[in-house]
């Protein structure tokens, strides 16, 4: 069966390479939503050492309610920051660069840039993180109207500047040939 | 549930808009991730998984609820 990646692929279109951003970026993210969860884990051991009242009676059942509640919020925000990685994508394929961005539950946003309006592609990595795990951005300079096409925090970006070059000057000689 | 007591309106108002929120939330983020993840099997065990543990966690938090307002 065929699966579309974006909705104007079509069905001859080759797909070279589908990139998220780098597990590194998603790691970070989460460890922000530990300190949350965190958060709980020590409020329930000291309250529990320090505060027994707070479990007891009616107040144990508002406490325990407000961690419920809060777990909720913990899980949903989880979920979430799943969902914006995974969502969001950037497609190479012979006849195009598709930028796919997940930016908010209602906001979602697909941008095309087709390989021969490329005019420069940039790749930089950038800190101590990006150059560890070989990852960084990659900027690619259009001559369309939306001026630059970037892919953020990207594994292997100069793999990936390379493969839109060799793609660029493939499609080139391609045209110059046909003409 | 005796919402007649205004404490017991007052925090059941809260709780409602609080978790009403979230389901809110929840019910949209399945549904993009169902929308915009191309349907795989990978995508459908999520949001599965996500359903259940936030369903569970939601009676468990109605029933903490339901025995404060008695």
């Amino acid at each position: 069966m065929y699966h579309k990646l974006f909705p104007s692929q079509t069905e001859s279109e080759e797909i070279y390479l589908v990139v998220r951003e780098h597990w590194v970026h998603l790691l970070l993210k989460i460890l922000v939503w530990i300190f949350f969860a965190a958060a709980l884990v020590l409020f329930n051991r000291f309250a529990h050492a320090n505060l027994p009242n707070l479990f007891l009676g009616t107040a144990g059942e508002v406490t325990l309610l407000f961690t419920q509640v809060y777990t909720l919020f913990l899980v949903l925000s989880l979920f979430l920051i799943w969902e914006f990685y995974y969502l969001s994508t950037q497609v190479i394929t012979n006849i195009r660069i598709v930028d796919i961005t997940q930016e908010g539950l209602f906001s979602h946003t697909i941008s095309e840039l087709h390989i021969d309006k490329i005019e420069d592609v940039t790749s930089k990595t950038n800190g101590i993180l990006g150059t560890l795990f070989n990852y960084g951005d990659v900027y690619v300079q259009t001559a369309a109207a939306i001026e630059r096409f970037e892919f953020t925090a990207v594994p292997n970006p100069a793999v990936i500047e390379k493969m839109i070059l060799d793609l660029y000057e493939k499609n080139s000689n391609f045209t110059k040939n046909t003409k | 549930m005796n919402l007649s007591n205004p404490a017991n309106l007052l925090i059941f108002g809260v709780y409602l808009v609080l978790v009403g929120g979230l389901g809110i939330f929840s019910l949209f983020g399945v549904y993009t991730l169902v929308r915009y993840g191309r349907s795989t099997p990978l995508v459908f065990t999520i949001a599965i998984v996500y359903a259940f543990f936030f369903l569970k966690i939601l009676a468990e938090s109605y029933q903490t609820l339901s025995t404060l307002l008695t």
